[in-house]
């Protein structure tokens, strides 16, 4: 914990040198307040254009949005972890008492932390939807579980910083899940499942609903984020420094 | 082959010159080497003689042209290998050669035969990321020879190669040397250049302090003494004799006949010792 | 020939970077979301699409190409050989553009079919992605690291996108037509409806200017950057 607090420490210190952490929280807070406004605006537009109702589709849309911050944060502390890599510093994180487990657990607190209060900050300022504490308590939780997926992706895929922003790019499939669950309306879409994303927005979407469904939705979604950051884990630890 | 006359640089915004006024001529099929710690301006001379560095005052022939007047042709002449391999690690170790062939248009050496001479043929086939660090160092000095130059720049070699490897580097810096070809080699370890080249030159704060060969230097430098290093009665002693008519010293002729003699060594300098005599300063 | 050569290397770079997966990738999103799209926005939706990403995907990937490149101290070995700053420029330009065409018009002929002006489609989807490019290798000097790199293009983007405020009808301002992103919409909404000589004309002219502008300003910042750091030490 000690060692944690000295990494914390350095970390505020380099906010003030480099804004990453300020940026990856005003980024969700304008995405936020460009869809409270933006969101109607469309929906009007749309109606008075091609008499197409856009209101019962705000429910998917805003999950979509709430993939959004953690994907960008994930995305931004994995290049962190391929940047320390290519420098060296991992390899000297290794071989302290922080351990390399310690040092990824470090790596990925931040942006769960931050995935999780941004997220009931995106939902109250988006508004559009309502939706009661202990649900998108379970939304959060699970969202907050992207962020630490999407970095130990990179961590474990990528060999180097271009690479990183290839796979960065091709993760943008996972955001096809949410629409599959939202529009395929067979058993089939469970296969979207494989997605994680697809977890996420179907808590919300149920949790909005009122169904008592989300909780199946979010038990299943934790233990899947949580089978997948365990494989990608031993990929990474597999790898070569 | 290479002439430099009064050469002097001074980076834009800084009001100290880099390079204060150097003075050399480096002749075809020589090995020159270029010592210095770093800072010296080593770095900075090699930029301006392979023509990246063009605002220079004072004069740099080579082949008998004005550097400041040579365009790209001037890199189909020359080829150079950096301290640190710079290399495409996605890409194989012949296609990375491949592409570098590419980039000349006059007669290129066959990639093949420079990785069979560094012992890389068998990781032809391999990609760069899975090289070890020697290997990255044997094919980035491939890359120097490439376009078959006729000057070859060349910075620290033999920097994280194993001894045999370093051999191999070293034998055909010396097979280049006698195909009349001219190396200007950057280094500031004292062995490679002690065992390669024909002339070196000390660099210290932008300035040339000396040039000679290294068996010169080492003779004129080094004190012109024997010791000898012998076992009296289970005690190691040792002794110095004046060079000069040695074989008529009775005290040195008397211990080699009746000691047990342990060693025997004639105290030239080294070319470390004389850098820090000439220089007053240390090497690394 | 030394250009072509360059081009080719750079391609086969870019695939073995996963550059040409992630874009099959993204473009299967792409017709998916089109092909769920009601018929009146489809193509308003598509130039949207085209415009603010396959078109900007330059933009994107060059920065961690340079960045990498950069760290791997490839620029040394580059340039003392008969390569010049240029080629290496436009070979960068052709091959990520072609990256940029190729994925454009997979997405526009999967989701909406192969009847559309292909012209001003391609000079579009061509004249963004070389000027984007070049913006980016702007930036990618100015940047130490690919997540300062993305972050400072947050900062840096967007004045050149202020058009979109008048696609979207939101605001408009008779200034956005001098900016690259307007005459980029305006070619790539041209694939899919009618456009005038004048349209042309002031598209391809103001889009031709700017990439001028672009290129001079890239040139002189890898001089600056990256010619005269070549072999360490120094300044």
């Amino acid at each position: 914990m000690r060692r944690v607090k000295a990494l914390l420490l350095g970390d505020l210190k380099n906010i003030s040198r480099d804004p990453i952490l300020l940026v990856s929280i005003i980024a969700p807070l304008l995405t936020a307040i460009v869809m409270r406004l933006g969101l109607p605006f469309a929906a009007e537009m749309l109606w008075q254009k091609l008499q197409f109702d856009l209101t019962p589709y705000y429910n998917l849309i805003i999950s979509i949005m709430l993939l959004i911050c953690p994907f960008m944060l994930g995305m931004l502390a994995g290049f962190i972890i391929l940047d320390e890599r290519d420098e060296n510093i991992l390899m000297f994180f290794t071989v302290t008492p922080l351990t390399k487990t310690g040092y990824l657990a470090y790596r990925m607190l931040s942006p769960i932390i931050c995935c999780f209060i941004m997220s009931f900050v995106m939902v109250y300022i988006i508004g559009l939807v309502s939706i009661d504490f202990t649900r998108l308590l379970a939304v959060a939780i699970v969202a907050s579980l992207e962020a630490p997926m999407v970095a130990l992706f990179m961590g474990a895929f990528a060999a180097n910083k271009v690479e990183g922003l290839a796979f960065s790019k091709a993760l943008g499939i996972l955001f096809i899940a949410p629409a599959v669950g939202y529009f395929v309306k067979s058993g089939w879409q469970l296969l979207a499942g494989i997605a994680p994303t697809y977890w996420v927005s179907k808590v919300f979407i149920y949790g909005i609903q009122g169904s008592s469904l989300y909780w199946v939705y979010a038990i299943v979604g934790v233990l899947v984020h949580l089978l997948f950051m365990y494989a990608l884990y031993r990929k990474f630890e597999n790898k070569a420094l | 082959m290479i002439e430099v006359n009064n050469l002097q640089f001074t980076y834009p915004g800084n009001s100290e010159e880099t390079i204060k006024g150097l003075n050399f001529t480096i002749n075809q099929g020589e090995i020159f080497g270029f010592l210095g710690p770093s800072g010296a301006g080593k770095s900075t001379t090699q930029k301006i003689m392979i023509g990246i560095l063009k605002s220079y005052e004072g004069s740099v022939k080579i082949m008998g042209k004005e550097l400041h007047n040579t365009k790209s042709e001037y890199y189909e002449k020359i080829g150079v290998s950096f301290e640190l391999p710079n290399l495409y690690t996605k890409f194989t170790a012949l296609e990375n050669l491949n592409f570098f062939k590419s980039l000349y248009s006059g007669d290129t050496e066959d990639p093949l035969k420079l990785l069979a001479m560094v012992g890389l043929e068998d990781a032809k086939n391999t990609r760069v990321s899975d090289f070890s660090k020697g290997m990255k160092m044997r094919l980035n000095f491939c890359r120097a020879l490439l376009n078959k130059p006729d000057i070859i720049f060349l910075d620290e070699p033999t920097s994280g190669l194993d001894p045999v490897n370093a051999k191999k580097i070293k034998d055909i810096i010396m097979q280049k040397k006698s195909e009349g070809k001219t190396i200007f080699l950057t280094t500031h370890n004292m062995n490679v250049a002690e065992d390669l080249c024909d002339r070196v030159a000390f660099i210290v704060n932008g300035e040339i302090n000396l040039i000679d060969s290294p068996r010169q230097l080492k003779i004129n430098k080094g004190k012109k003494v024997l010791k000898v290093e012998y076992n009296e009665n289970g005690n190691i002693k040792s002794k110095e004799f004046e060079l000069k008519g040695i074989g008529s010293t009775q005290e040195f002729l008397d211990i080699l006949k009746n000691k047990e003699i342990e060693t025997v060594h004639t105290l030239e300098a080294t070319l470390e010792d004389i850098f820090i005599e000439v220089t007053g300063r240390s090497l690394l | 020939m030394r250009l072509w050569s360059a081009v080719k290397y750079d391609i086969r770079f870019q695939i073995r970077h996963g550059f040409y997966y992630a874009y099959a990738l993204v473009s299967l999103l792409y017709i998916l979301l089109l092909r769920l799209m009601p018929a009146g926005i489809k193509e308003y939706t598509a130039t949207f699409i085209i415009f603010s990403d396959p078109s900007a995907l330059g933009f994107f990937f060059i920065g961690g190409i340079i960045l990498m490149e950069k760290s791997q101290n490839i620029f040394e070995s580059l340039f003392v050989t008969p390569f010049r700053a240029w080629e290496y420029l436009v070979s960068k330009l052709i091959s990520l553009t072609l990256l940029a065409v190729v994925s454009s018009t997979l997405i526009v002929a999967l989701s909406i079919g192969f009847k559309i002006n292909f012209i001003a489609f391609i000079s579009g989807v061509v004249l963004s992605s070389v000027f984007f490019t070049l913006l980016g290798f702007t930036l990618a000097f100015l940047a130490k690291s690919i997540n300062q790199y993305l972050i400072l293009s947050v900062v840096y983007v967007p004045v050149f996108m202020l058009p979109l405020l008048e696609f979207f009808d939101i605001y408009k301002n008779p200034i956005f037509s001098i900016l690259p992103a307007k005459p980029s919409l305006v070619l790539i909404k041209g694939a899919f409806s009618a456009l005038t000589g004048i349209d042309y004309f002031y598209s391809i002219s103001v889009l031709i200017l700017w990439i001028c502008i672009a290129y001079i300003w890239a040139e002189s910042w890898f001089r600056k950057y990256v010619i005269l750091r070549i072999g360490g030490g120094g300044k």
